[in-house]
Parts: structure tokens; C-alpha cells; sequence
């Protein structure tokens, strides 16, 4: 009676599945660990996002050495001068009567942990006036790692929030109509198809341009996402109309409704727990259209303002075939939205086949 | 008369036909008198169920219930109803939510007639110094709750330490209870439906229906789907627990030998009519319409009818008393 290990619920099940998948794991791993080097750029980063240094604009990859003058050294880097080549482009080279050594918890400029604790250290940094670009710099000499990793707050949240968003609009209004069926349903749908009728990049830009153009770099965020996650909702709550649909004709649920459970609780007691299998599923295959969709608005100059950092408008830096001939370190980005979009399409797929009760053979 | 219904109509609109799932329905149900509906698949039995429990609108007709007529009533009015009839649905593999527990399923028919329950109310004494309220008793405000009309605050609403109860404990109690009450281990709360046999979730169902203190059960094919021995203890369970809570059983079900053993007065409905209404004795031996005829010789012996094509039974509007109780369509 007493035999625990048979009753696993469908999502231990499913998570004993994912983790056999190697893919599935590599990718959640490349997630997590994005998402927490996002969260602590206030303390990973060696300078603060809008740091920045016209003498080192586009400075290459500062090298980190340990041999000066045939001696070991802890690691340090070398002080760095340019000249002009015959272009008038600037040119770097290490300046080797001065080294830096690089140094763990560096003491910082004063500032605040996620804007609440303050601390006055970083991880790893060189004293001032070393620089260190561990991927180069920008155009205004502002270190690409660092703002990376401050981007990665911006790009990586937005996937998040506006998920968060539209699902909870999706699942809502889609059970709704579902529910109800009848006019409710058609009058609903109608307006999903009207959403989706509309390109989605056009919507976007439509939207972006109603919002007013004073607003500060926390407003603008927050309107991003939710013009994003506007468009989002309308092709979930037609999937999950759809569901409900066929879960309101469960006994289950009219036994329920027999007892006087209101609509509202059948609805979100009954129906949508039903659907979280295919919601999970569609939660990490949307999440890469929210970060494309930011990096895509902040590319044009629509998005997130300079000089806050997100991978979008850092990329912007790239545009131009001269940047990325001879400073292509400034493509970074455009790696790490890659690296994220891919491995969120990697876990869902995988997530999928674990789901799939038909690919387990057992009954749902 | 617990339930009255008067010309009940229940019509499904297609595209070009229209299917008169019940056509007309008149019957009643006495307090204590258990019916049974019985028929062949597709006669309007299920639909008529639904109809009678508000899960369905009906077209026209009259639902009278307890001298109410709530034929029209709205959701407010409703409330009262619900927990007076309840149902129990043919298939206990699906009439129970995969993901709920035994615990939440039976206790959530208590929670939809007072929201109270789903927030745990602390002991009174706590309760009423910080919020300044002495008169709120949780256990008094259930009283007035049908489904726990019966409990005193002195006998099941006292811990034996002297304090009121929380509600949490008293549904705790009263689920515990009906656990009892259909013959189920209590140690069985936190378990999910899958984990039971057919029989064990159709008393699970029973439990959650019987929980809300109904007057009248309506059992859709509630023994249908399982086999014959357990059929019998569930029949069995249903009788006991009809002295046991003074509730009436609308029996629907296309098994007569079922019907016989629970009801005491039987209506057999053809194509949406009910064609012969009388006790369950004069049914089973004397029956008058052509219908009930040949449905009590194909369950007596299938050899008995060989139907080469369908018989057209044409089928009259009017209900006559041919002996005292006993109608048949003409």
C-alpha cells in the first residue's frame, strides 16, 4: 500500500526524462548560468555599464599575462597607448614599462547590488587607470563584458516578464472562451484573429511609437514589454481555447459544476492545470520571440536607450560592415542571444518529448 | 413531492434536424420514493439527468423542487439547490479530477457553498480579540450550511480541549465521515483518484455527492461501468446509506435488474418520452406498453428478440392511468 516510488506525479516523471536528455541539460545549464551571471552583474562586472573611456574607443581584447621580463608574474595586463594608421584609425598597443596587476575583489566605485545592497567591491578588476576589456570595447570605450553582462539583465528579464504576461492573458481569455463557448467564444476569437492578423514586427513598431517619448529607461523597459507580450497572448488563448474545449465536456468538471463551483474556480482549478503540460512547453518555445523581439526594437534605436545596456542595442554598435571588419568583438552579442535563443528552443523541444505522454506509452 | 417536473422539453438544435432528447416529460418523485429512469442508450435518460440538475437549460417545462419553483431560478437562488441535489456520474475514471487529492475532491463542494472554508479560520478565542468580532462563530455560520445542518457546535464543533474548532478541522471531520460512510480506509486523503479501483472511486464519487447533505441523488448509470460483484456492493452501499442520510435516488440506468433492487418506482423512457411510469412490482409484472415489454424480455433473455429491422413503436402524447398509479402512453 505503501509503495511510494509507483505514484510519481507526471512531472517526475517527465523530469526523470529530462535528465537522460544531454542536450536538454547542456542547455538548461548554459541558461542558468546566464540568468545568474545576470543577476549578480552588479558584483561579476569589472566596471559599472555606462563606465566609460574615450581614449580605449574600440579597444581590442585586453591580453592577461603572467611573464614580464622573463619573470612569473601574478596575472596583469599592460597599460595601453594608440596611434593613428594612415586611415586616422586608431591603433592599440601595449605599453610595457606599465603593468597593472589584476586583482580578486577589487575595491570599486560605491553602488548598489540589484539597487538595494550597496557594496564597493567588484569580483576582478585592475586599478585605475589600467583598463581591462576582457571582450574589447565599444565606440565610447565602455567595457563589452561589462555590458554584457548588464544587457543580459535587460534581455534575459524581458523574456520572463513578458511571457509571464501573456500567458497569464492567454490562459485566461482561452479558457474563457473555451469555457463559455458560444458568443462569448466567437466574440473573443475574433479579436485574437485580429491580433494575429497583424504582422507582429509592424504591431511592434506601431505600438513603440504611441508610447510618449519622455519617458525614462524603467518606463520605456516596462513598455517594451508589454507591447511584447501584447502580441504574444492571442496564439496561446486560441490553443487554449481550444483545450477547454474539450476539458468542460469532462465529467470532472461538470460534477463540479453540479457542486456549485463557481466558473471562475472550474476554470482555473479544472481546466488550465490540465493544459500546464502543452503551457510549459509553449512558455519555452515563446520566451526566444520576447528576447529576439527586444533585441530586434533595440537594434533600430526603438528599444532600450543608450546608455543603458541590452544585447539589442549593444548590437547596434555593428551595423556597418566597417565594425565588423575591424573591431568584430563587438558582435558579441549577438553570440550570447544566439547561445540563449537556442538553448530555450532546446529545452522546450526536449521538455515536449518528455511530456508527450504518447512518446512515454502510458496513458495521460 | 421532492421533485416535480412538468412537461420537461429538452431539444438539440443540428444544422437541419433537430433531436428532441427529452420530449415532454412529466414525473415526480416522492420523498424517500427512489425512481429509476430506464431506457435504452440514446432515449434522453443522461440528458434529462443534466436537465434536472441545471447542468442543462431546458427548452420548456417546469422544475418544481421542494414546493420551489426553480425553473428560471438564477445563481444566487441556485445555491441552496445545489447542495440539495447532487449527482454521481457513470464513469469514475473520469468523473474525478486526475489532479486532485481525495481530500480536495470530497471537500470541495463544502468550500463552493462557503467560501470561508478554502481560508483556515484560527481557534475563536484568538480569532475574536484581534479582529474585535465575539459573535462569528465558525462552527454557527456552518450550521446554517444544509450540508452541516446536523452538527451542533457542542458535539462535533468542541476539540476536547475545550476550544471552538477552526473550520479547516471541522471539514477535516466531516470528510473523515463520509470516508466512513462509504465504506473507505480514512487514511486514503492525501491520495490521487489513480491510485483506486473503479468501485473504490465510484464510492469516492458517492462520498464527494452525499458530502453536501443532498436530498435527492441522481445516479447516472453510477454502477455501469463496473463489474457485477461490485455493482452489488454498491448497491448495497447506497441502500444503507439511504437510511443513513434520509436522501432519495433518482436511479437512471439501462439495467433493469439494478433498477429492481434500488427503486421503488420506475419510469421507462423511449425516444425521449416517458412511455410507462408505475411501481417497480407493476412494471416487472405487468407491463403495459410495447416498449417495456420487449426491454423487460431482452433483459430477461436476449434470444427473446430477434429484431430482423426496428420496430416502429408509434409513440402517443398523452399519459393515461390505466390502475391506480400505473401510466402508460397510449
Amino acid at each position: 500500500m505503501k509503495n511510494k516510488t509507483k505514484h510519481l506525479s507526471q512531472f517526475q516523471l517527465a523530469l526523470g526524462e529530462f535528465k537522460r536528455s544531454k542536450r536538454g541539460l547542456i542547455c538548461l545549464w548554459i541558461l542558468i548560468v546566464l540568468y545568474s551571471s545576470a543577476f549578480s552583474a552588479d558584483f561579476l562586472s569589472p566596471y559599472h555599464y555606462a563606465d566609460e573611456n574615450r581614449n580605449h574607443s574600440y579597444a581590442p581584447p585586453t591580453k592577461i599575462h603572467v611573464v614580464h621580463d622573463g619573470k612569473l608574474n601574478p596575472p596583469f595586463v599592460y597599460g595601453q597607448t594608440f596611434s593613428f594608421d594612415k586611415f586616422h584609425k586608431r591603433v592599440y598597443e601595449q605599453d610595457k614599462k606599465v603593468k597593472y596587476s589584476l586583482k580578486i575583489f577589487v575595491k570599486s566605485d560605491q553602488h548598489k547590488f540589484l539597487g538595494i545592497v550597496p557594496i564597493n567591491r567588484r569580483l576582478f578588476g585592475v586599478e585605475s587607470p589600467g583598463r581591462l576589456y576582457l571582450l574589447g570595447a565599444d565606440s565610447r570605450g565602455r567595457d563589452l563584458f561589462s555590458r554584457l553582462l548588464y544587457g543580459a539583465r535587460i534581455s534575459l528579464s524581458i523574456g520572463l516578464i513578458g511571457v509571464a504576461i501573456s500567458f497569464t492573458l492567454g490562459l485566461l481569455v482561452g479558457g474563457i472562451a473555451g469555457y463559455y463557448g458560444g458568443k462569448i467564444d466567437n466574440i473573443i476569437m475574433r479579436v485574437c484573429e485580429m491580433f494575429m492578423m497583424v504582422p507582429g514586427f509592424y504591431l511592434m513598431l506601431a505600438l513603440r511609437s504611441a508610447v510618449p517619448d519622455n519617458f525614462n529607461s524603467f518606463q520605456v523597459y516596462l513598455s517594451i514589454v508589454v507591447i511584447l507580450s501584447f502580441i504574444g497572448w492571442a496564439g496561446l488563448a486560441r490553443i487554449i481555447r481550444g483545450m477547454a474545449i474539450s476539458l468542460r465536456e469532462r465529467e470532472y468538471v461538470l460534477a463540479a459544476r453540479a457542486i456549485g463551483v463557481s466558473d471562475f474556480k472550474i476554470i482555473v482549478r479544472h481546466i488550465l492545470p490540465h493544459t500546464v503540460s502543452y503551457s510549459i512547453v509553449a512558455i519555452m518555445l515563446s520566451i526566444p520571440g520576447y528576447i529576439l523581439g527586444e533585441a530586434a526594437l533595440s537594434l533600430i534605436g526603438l528599444g532600450i536607450q543608450d546608455p543603458i545596456a541590452s544585447w539589442g542595442n549593444m548590437l547596434s554598435d555593428s551595423m556597418g560592415i566597417a565594425h565588423i571588419k575591424f573591431h568584430p568583438w563587438v558582435l558579441v552579442p549577438g553570440f550570447f542571444i544566439f547561445m540563449t535563443v537556442m538553448s530555450f528552443n532546446v529545452v522546450g523541444d526536449v521538455l515536449r518529448d518528455c511530456l508527450d505522454p504518447l512518446m512515454k506509452g502510458t496513458k495521460s | 413531492m421532492l421533485l416535480e417536473l412538468k412537461n420537461i422539453k429538452k431539444y438539440f438544435k443540428e444544422q437541419k434536424s433537430t433531436i428532441k432528447a427529452v420530449d415532454d416529460v412529466t414525473v415526480s418523485i416522492k420523498e424517500g420514493e427512489n425512481l429509476g429512469l430506464v431506457g435504452e442508450s440514446g432515449c434522453g435518460k443522461t440528458t434529462l439527468s443534466k436537465v434536472i440538475i441545471k447542468l442543462l437549460s431546458l427548452d420548456a417545462g417546469e422544475i418544481i423542487f421542494d414546493g420551489e419553483n426553480l425553473t428560471n431560478a438564477k445563481r444566487a437562488e441556485l445555491k441552496n439547490f445545489r447542495s440539495n441535489v447532487q449527482m454521481v456520474f457513470q464513469d469514475p475514471y473520469s468523473s474525478l479530477d486526475p489532479r486532485f487529492t481525495v481530500r480536495n475532491i470530497i471537500s470541495e463542494g463544502l468550500s463552493a457553498v462557503n467560501n470561508t472554508f478554502v481560508i483556515p479560520v484560527k481557534a475563536r478565542g484568538f480569532d475574536s480579540r484581534r479582529a474585535g468580532i465575539s459573535e462569528i462563530k465558525p462552527a454557527d455560520s456552518l450550521k446554517e450550511i444544509p450540508a452541516f445542518a446536523g452538527m451542533t457546535s457542542a458535539g462535533t464543533g468542541m476539540t476536547s480541549a475545550g476550544t471552538e474548532m477552526t473550520n479547516k478541522e471541522v471539514v477535516e471531520k466531516k470528510i473523515i465521515e463520509m470516508l466512513k460512510a462509504v465504506k473507505l480506509p480514512t487514511d486514503i486523503l492525501d491520495r490521487y483518484p489513480h491510485e483506486f479501483s473503479g468501485g473504490e472511486r465510484q464510492r469516492i464519487a458517492i462520498a464527494r455527492a452525499l458530502v453536501m447533505n443532498p436530498k435527492l441523488l441522481i445516479l447516472d448509470e453510477a454502477v455501469s461501468s463496473l463489474d457485477v460483484i461490485i455493482q452489488q456492493q454498491i448497491l448495497d452501499l447506497l441502500l444503507d446509506l439511504q437510511k443513513q442520510f434520509n436522501v432519495t435516488y433518482l436511479f437512471v440506468s439501462h439495467n433493469l435488474r439494478v433498477i429492481r433492487k434500488i427503486c421503488d418506482r420506475i419510469a421507462v423512457m423511449y425516444k425521449g418520452k416517458i412511455v410507462e411510469y408505475s411501481n417497480s412490482d407493476e412494471i416487472f409484472n405487468n407491463p403495459m406498453h410495447d416498449y417495456t415489454k420487449e426491454l423487460l424480455s431482452a433483459a430477461i433473455d436476449y434470444k427473446a428478440i430477434k429484431r430482423e429491422k426496428e420496430i416502429v413503436l408509434s409513440l402517443g402524447s398523452k399519459l393515461i392511468e390505466c390502475t391506480e398509479g400505473h401510466f402508460v402512453l397510449e
